[in-house]
């Protein structure tokens, strides 16, 4: 990205295209984690959530998990989460339904 | 459930949502329809046979569809939010119009008169200030403009010269009439040199004089138009000094008064006949009851108002009833004592009026009769003020 605003003429320069519609994750310490233009949910149970955000697979898991806000595609999700996974997905369109 | 479109606004506030449970199918395929078509879940929760959400009442309904193809169950657990309270009113809409219309209608009314009410104002110019109002088209039910009370407020400035303000106040639909007292202004009095003469033919007994010049003194007889108090004396060089003249002389006066009274007279009286018409003045015009038009050729009417009101609440209306009393030419045949007493009365009337502090020491009557035609005359010997301005009526 450095590269990208430097060929382009420096810090005044437009963003490059969907940088705003790129996935983001936010964990908060009151145990909220704060997904951004994340993609579908692949699974959803008390004790895993698993999700795609662009061309990675987010997978949380703990107990007592619960979606606390779906709204578009901005997502919260709360509850004791013990363990975070990422996975790189090789063709981020296929995607399960 | 399906709810109108214009409650979407009263959801998506908090004012209807629900609790639903999602169970068997393809929930995570609802959940991305729901990500990808911005349908707004909160609290989602999972559990062995599915999740359980929040979800405003306005967007439930477009799960149904969805749902279905995902082949999952939807069932709405609790209803949350005002709009359920209110769901019943849907089933009495009548209820909601009467409100809606009620409050339109005071709106509305507020521009017309409900009540008069006035603050220091006693009871008898109440009346007055009542009447004044009426004549200015300014009674209860009737639409008050500025014009109007514009109006109203130079009559009653005009018609009250003892009044020292007025003031008309009109603030949705109360009309306040307040008053202050005048203050007594003392007149100028304007220096009159006119002399004071004799109104009558009488006998000085007393004289008060209080500035100018007596030319009479007690015990003197006095002719009618005698001078009696001068203002003008010339001085020893011959100069004349002027004082204005003021006072009282009260003289003894012997005067005859005769007054003509018939028997047999007609006179305009009523007949006992009487009609009346009423009408309602209210905020949709002037509804007229029992209109009937009296055929009376001579009548005296006399019109009274009346505020209508329920119980202690004032109403914009006002009920306004006409009587007509007939009268018509009649014969009246008086007694002879009756013919007497209302030939001396007016006598009486008379000498009062030529002198109003007379105090009557003697009297006597002589009558005559001719044709039935009574012809009273009184002899009176009184004292009174017999002083008058030259030139004076």
């Amino acid at each position: 990205m450095k590269q990208h605003f430097n060929a382009r003429g420096g810090l005044f320069s437009q963003p490059p295209q969907n940088f705003y519609a790129r996935p983001e994750m936010h964990i908060l310490c009151g145990g909220l984690i704060q997904i951004e233009n994340c993609g579908k949910i692949t699974d959803f149970s008390a004790s895993g959530l698993s999700l795609c955000a662009g061309r990675w697979n987010i997978c949380l898991y703990g107990t007592e998990l619960m979606i606390r806000s779906l709204a578009g595609h901005r997502l919260i999700v709360a509850g004791k989460i013990s363990r975070i996974e990422f996975g790189l997905l090789e063709n981020p369109k296929e995607t399960p339904p | 459930m399906k709810l109108p479109g214009k409650t979407a606004c009263f959801s998506r506030a908090g004012l209807a949502g629900l609790t639903f449970e999602a169970r068997g199918g393809q929930q995570e395929k609802l959940l991305n329809w729901c990500i990808s078509h911005k349908v707004q879940l909160c609290s989602i929760q999972a559990n062995d046979t599915g999740f359980t959400a929040d979800i405003a009442a306005a967007d439930y309904a477009r799960l149904h569809a969805p749902a279905r193809r995902c082949r999952t169950r939807l069932r709405v657990i609790a209803r949350r939010g005002s709009w359920f309270h209110l769901r019943w009113l849907l089933q009495r809409p009548g209820l909601v119009l009467g409100a809606v219309l009620f409050c339109w209608l005071m709106l509305w009314s507020a521009n017309y008169l409900w009540a008069v009410r006035f603050v220091n104002v006693p009871t008898q110019q109440q009346q007055k200030i009542r009447a004044v109002l009426s004549e200015c088209a300014l009674c209860e039910g009737q639409r008050v403009t500025e014009q109007k009370l514009a109006l109203a407020r130079r009559e009653l400035l005009s018609q009250s010269e003892n009044w020292g303000w007025t003031a008309l106040n009109f603030y949705k639909g109360r009309l306040v009439a307040e008053r202050t007292e005048g203050r007594p202004s003392v007149p100028v009095l304007q220096k009159d040199h006119r002399p004071y003469v004799a109104a009558a033919n009488a006998t000085i007994v007393e004289t008060h004089i209080e500035s100018g010049f007596a030319q009479i003194a007690a015990g003197q007889q006095v002719e009618q138009g005698q001078l009696l108090i001068s203002g003008e004396r010339p001085a020893r060089d011959g100069t004349p000094v002027q004082q204005e003249p003021l006072g009282r002389v009260i003289g003894l006066v012997q005067r005859d008064y005769q007054a003509v009274r018939p028997l047999w007279e007609e006179y305009l009286g009523k007949t006992g006949r009487i009609a009346s018409k009423k009408s309602l003045i209210c905020p949709l015009g002037t509804i007229q009851f029992a209109q009937r038009k009296p055929n009376f050729k001579t009548f005296e009417s006399k019109t009274v108002q009346e505020a209508l009101c329920l119980g202690p609440i004032s109403l914009p209306a006002t009920i306004t009833e006409t009587w007509y009393l007939e009268k018509t030419m009649q014969e009246r045949t008086l007694s002879e004592k009756a013919a007497r007493e209302f030939a001396q009365y007016a006598c009486l009337m008379q000498l009062y009026s030529d002198f109003p502090d007379a105090q009557i020491a003697a009297r006597s009557a002589e009558e005559s009769w001719q044709n039935g035609v009574l012809t009273c005359t009184m002899h009176f010997t009184f004292r009174a003020n017999i002083a008058v301005r030259a030139g004076a009526s």
